[in-house]
């Protein structure tokens, strides 16, 4: 008797199964190795001026292969969040996009030590790039001698943005030569001004990070921030704790709504007034520009206090998989037009960052981003760790996460251990 | 266990109505006669005030538009659907990826269901309690506990990203409870009814088809309403265990409060339509729901 | 039948067994499987536990559902009598009541995301009233009577308090949730025999009397299902919190299931993801095990 409930509710089941596969496989062949005609691109560039330049790099691949489709796959979540969550869920479940985004150096890595994303020594020979890119974005783009991503900008991460009206009327001069005691003194003034001083769009994790990283690095210098990332100078160092203080500190200057404010509307608010100052990359600058802010009047820029003499590099970078590649032809089309010289500068225009590639022009830049450029041929290059290029994901998630409670504990001394400690155990001697 | 319902499963009259209420109502009109029943009318009031005040919410922001603003919880001052349209633009994949999923997961998992609370409740056997005790554990874990080898098993099938997967996964996960509506709902059926088709010289499975399946209507109703809801408004198998292509509605809805600069008019919009299937099942057939809270759960 | 069975010890006790064997395990990276033991065994525990991200975890997690379960209960409790006593639209309140239990916790976690947004939401009302600083909701790192305040390095890396940022969360949850506590409880309530109710009132007993010796007691065996199944709830909570304010500032709001989720997507951590799990089920099990054991005996007796 048992039998045969067992046999029919299995046929029964089994029946619905195979008819359903039928069904799932229709509703989703274009996410799996059905799709031959299309080129699913992933990122996380959804805010204004991030999709404008994503629809530069479509247009041209569209362009030079027009008989495939371009599909957006963009994740929502500043810094990527969200979608690298989802990105993780993909390539463990075997079913990755044509091509993702990613930071260059150590979240690199991650991937290429998995295995998951394919060589591309051959075409760096072929498109003759070894010779048209910068020495240091080269070498954060390849591992034993082969490269495994295609470079499309170099960010600056290290720039406070500025309100000029606000800063006048307080009294405060801020240039690229303040150092950063004078700035966590200038706070005050600011605030009695009747400002928030510092706008912080703490919503997405990597805004605060990303503050704090540049109090560490104006304390320590491009040299020691190295070593921090190869456990070769501990966290608890004197220079790092003073970082770590100033930043709490500062932390009782930024805006009351921070919580819920993203990092393009905290970018939006310092240009309308609302608060005197907010640290952002130059992502920022696109955003403002696409919001119609004016560099001058609206808003204005100097490196973070005390980093004026470095470049906290946030690169982004494009890869394809090594295995289950939906369709491998047109990826290649994908990666040969990102670094097309014409494309890199109508690319970079709009994101805001610097081009990577050798015979992109610069004419029609503004004033900002052709000083950015020229920092990022000259000035010593340091990697960022809010944004998982330093070091790798682990650690990068173990100091976010690590910023996030210091944000409501204000503890130097926990956030010092659980660094040190985090250094001892993930980053090996 | 004891349960309070009745077969054919009509909870909307509690039993035990005082029989001076029950004499009122049949009387034509009637209204508070006390001040005790007037406070009660105002307090439930206030409730429902407090209860549709959400909604109101969602419905109005929607009715915004884009680009809806603070001071924002008066009513709208003009009513643009725009948001609709973008709503749906924006979730039209992903709703009928609900479809896909919850509709075939809860048929299969109510009739599982069916057969495992028939055999439970019309056949006993040894250690037959102990097996069903067993199964709800299957409901009550938290599903945190199995998601990284269930991620693991479906991924090595091949199955992690797909519809079959998620709909597998809901129809496993989901067998318990199925289950326990189903078997309370057979053990109010006589036994005699069993009896007699074994006499007749039905066998087990005979007796399943012939005669308790046309019977289990109500019982495949209350364990329908409460799969199809529970599948419907899942999130945490949905965001795991599927792709991007495959993301059911809630997924893509929660994806969309994630942007950059949130825009409620039509997340509110979008809101209203992954809760409207639901919420049209439960008015439809909102005394089915109710008699199945009681049956399934009250001990 | 036979089948379902093997289903379900396959799909929830051995997966669970699996969880706990990695959970002991070296396993960290998704692509890298290490399934050797951990030694010393259970570090992985030990170091979980010492973390402030988890122990706000767990704070948050019981005063979430301590505070909860409370609302919702007595809520429920509250309105099924009212309803039961309604003489008029019993089922129009009825249907209202428990119309947020059909929603899915995303569409409630939007909704009274916006109610409590601190810029906008009721705050702007708070505000026309005269308030002038209105709370902040979610954004509040205020943990309220905290019993300690950690600043060195010791153990307690966190406030031990009420988070004041889970209360919208609580509120939201138990508006969710309290319609089904209602419909339970009226469900009990129609099964109290009038006549003891008559009885009694014929005696001269006042209504509280009635309730506090009558009815209540006769709620009880009621009154624990509610709490054991809306306990289950709130121990996994996740959409809701993911749709509302996410981990929040100094993780005031982040709650075990967000952490197993980020542990196993983001941190590349397997092994602290599903130890986090591990400990969310045992949590589950002391109140589930007891309750269903009892389930048990009483089918043993009634059968």
């Amino acid at each position: 008797m048992l039998r045969n409930r067992v046999r029919v509710g299995l046929a029964l089941a089994a029946t619905t199964a195979l008819a359903l596969s039928g069904c799932g496989g229709a509703g989703d062949s274009g996410s799996q190795s059905g799709g031959s005609s299309s080129l699913e691109v992933f990122s996380w560039w959804t805010s204004g001026s991030e999709s404008e330049a994503l629809q530069v790099l479509q247009n041209a691949f569209t362009a030079a292969d027009p008989n495939v489709t371009f599909k957006n796959a963009a994740v929502s979540g500043g810094g990527g969040s969200n979608a690298r969550t989802v990105l993780a869920t993909r390539l463990q479940g075997g079913n990755p996009p044509d091509s993702w985004q990613l930071h260059p150096d150590q979240d690199l890595m991650s991937v290429v030590e998995d295995g998951s994303v394919a060589d591309l020594t051959d075409l760096y020979k072929q498109q003759g790039w070894e010779d048209k890119l910068p020495e240091t974005v080269k070498a954060m783009l390849q591992k034993d001698g082969k490269y495994y991503a295609v470079p499309v900008n170099a960010h600056r991460a290290n720039v406070l943005w500025t309100n000029p009206g606000l800063l006048k009327k307080a009294g405060v001069t801020l240039t690229d030569d303040t150092s950063v005691a004078d700035f966590v003194a200038d706070l005050p003034k600011l605030k009695s001004s009747g400002v928030a001083p510092i706008c912080l769009g703490a919503k997405d994790p990597f805004a605060p990070a990303q503050l704090l990283e540049s109090f560490i690095l104006a304390n320590v210098g491009p040299d020691v921030w190295k070593q921090l990332m190869t456990n070769a100078v501990p966290f608890d160092d004197a220079r790092v704790k003073t970082a770590v203080t100033q930043f709490g500190e500062a932390l009782k200057y930024t805006n009351s709504d921070s919580a819920v404010l993203t990092w393009d509307q905290a970018a939006v608010q310092t240009a309308e007034g609302k608060c005197a100052v907010t640290l952002m990359g130059d992502w920022a600058y696109g955003e403002l520009v696409a919001k119609g802010k004016k560099d001058g009047t609206d808003f204005g820029h100097v490196t973070f206090p005390g980093t004026g003499t470095l470049f906290d590099f946030v690169g982004d970078a494009f890869v394809i998989p090594a295995q289950n590649a939906p369709d491998p032809a047109a990826e290649k089309v994908w990666l040969t037009q990102l670094l097309d010289p014409k494309v890199q500068s109508e690319f970079n225009l709009k994101k805001g960052s610097a081009p990577v590639v050798k015979g992109a022009s610069l004419d029609g830049y503004p004033d900002y981003q052709q000083g950015a450029a020229k920092a990022f041929q000259t000035l010593p290059i340091v990697s960022s760790l809010a944004h998982a290029q330093a070091a790798p994901a682990e650690f990068a998630t173990t100091y976010s996460d690590a910023v996030t409670s210091f944000l409501g504990s204000k503890n130097v001394d926990a956030f010092l251990k659980t660094m040190t400690a985090a250094q001892k155990s993930q980053l090996g001697s | 266990m004891t349960t309070v319902v009745r077969p054919g499963l009509n909870a909307s009259s509690p039993a035990a109505v005082p029989a001076g209420h029950r004499r009122r109502r049949r009387a034509g009109h009637w209204r508070p006669r006390n001040v005790g029943q007037w406070v009660v009318l105002g307090a439930c009031t206030l409730l429902l005030v407090y209860f549709a005040f959400p909604v109101y919410v969602i419905i109005s922001t929607a009715l915004k538009g884009p680009g809806a603003t603070g001071g924002s919880l008066g009513l709208p001052e003009s009513i643009d659907m725009s948001g609709f349209r973008l709503a749906w633009g924006q979730l039209k994949g992903n709703l009928w990826n609900s479809v896909q999923i919850a509709v075939p997961a809860t048929i299969i998992s109510c009739f599982l269901g069916a057969l495992n609370g028939f055999v439970l409740a019309k056949t006993p056997f040894r250690g037959a309690k102990l097996l069903f005790i067993l199964m709800m554990v299957g409901m009550f874990i938290p599903f945190q506990a199995v998601i990284i080898p269930l991620f693991i098993f479906l991924k090595t099938l091949g199955l992690q990203g797909t519809l079959v997967g998620i709909i597998a996964v809901h129809v496993i996960y989901g067998l318990p409870f199925a289950t326990l509506i189903m078997r309370n709902y057979y053990v109010t059926i006589p036994d005699g009814i069993v009896e007699a088709a074994t006499v007749d010289g039905c066998g087990l499975i005979s007796t399943f088809f012939r005669v308790m399946l046309p019977l289990s209507i109500p019982g495949f109703v209350v364990a329908g309403i409460f799969q199809f809801t529970n599948i419907w408004n899942d999130f945490l198998f949905g965001l795991i265990v599927t792709s991007q292509a495959t993301w059911p509605v809630t997924v893509r809805l929660n994806n969309l409060l994630g942007d950059t600069s949130v825009d409620y008019g039509t997340l509110m919009a979008g809101a209203l339509m992954v809760a409207a299937p639901t919420v049209l099942v439960y008015i439809g057939l909102g005394r089915y729901f109710i008699g199945g809270l009681t049956s399934g759960s009250v001990k | 039948m036979a089948p379902s069975i093997v289903l379900t010890f396959v799909f929830v006790y051995g997966f669970i067994g699996f969880s706990g064997f990695i959970s002991l395990s070296q396993w960290k990276r998704p692509t890298r499987q290490d399934l050797t033991l951990r030694s010393p065994f259970g570090e992985t525990y030990v170091e979980m536990f010492k973390e402030q991200r988890f122990q706000a975890d767990m704070r948050n997690v019981v005063v979430f559902t301590v505070l909860f379960l409370i609302l919702t209960v007595a809520g429920g409790l509250v309105m099924a009598l009212l309803v039961h006593h309604l003489v008029i639209a019993k089922g129009l309140f009825r249907t209202v009541f428990l119309l947020p239990y059909a929603l899915s916790f995303i569409v409630t976690g939007v909704a009274f995301r916006w109610i409590f947004n601190p810029s906008s939401g009721i705050n702007v009302w708070l505000g026309d009233l005269g308030i002038d600083n209105p709370p902040k909701w979610s954004t509040d790192t205020t943990v309220a009577f905290a019993i300690s305040h950690p600043s060195g390095d010791g153990f307690w890396q966190i406030d031990l308090g009420i988070p004041l940022a889970l209360l919208p969360i609580i509120i939201a949850a138990a508006w969710q949730l309290s319609g089904f506590a209602m419909a339970m409880y009226l469900a009990g309530l129609a099964g109290i025999p009038a006549e003891e109710l008559e009885a009694s009132s014929m005696d001269g007993a006042s209504w509280f009397q009635q309730l506090r010796h009558i009815i209540l007691p006769q709620l009880w065996p009621v009154t624990v299902t509610c709490l054991i199944l809306l306990l289950h709830t709130s121990l996994k909570i996740f959409d809701l919190v993911v749709a509302m304010s996410g981990s929040g500032p100094g993780f005031v709001t982040d709650v075990p299931g967000i952490y197993v989720y980020d542990m196993m997507g983001r941190a590349n951590r397997y092994d602290k993801g599903t130890a986090a799990a591990i400990v969310l089920l045992l949590t589950a099990c002391v109140f589930v095990v007891p309750y269903l054991i009892r389930v048990y005996r009483k089918e043993g007796k009634s059968a």
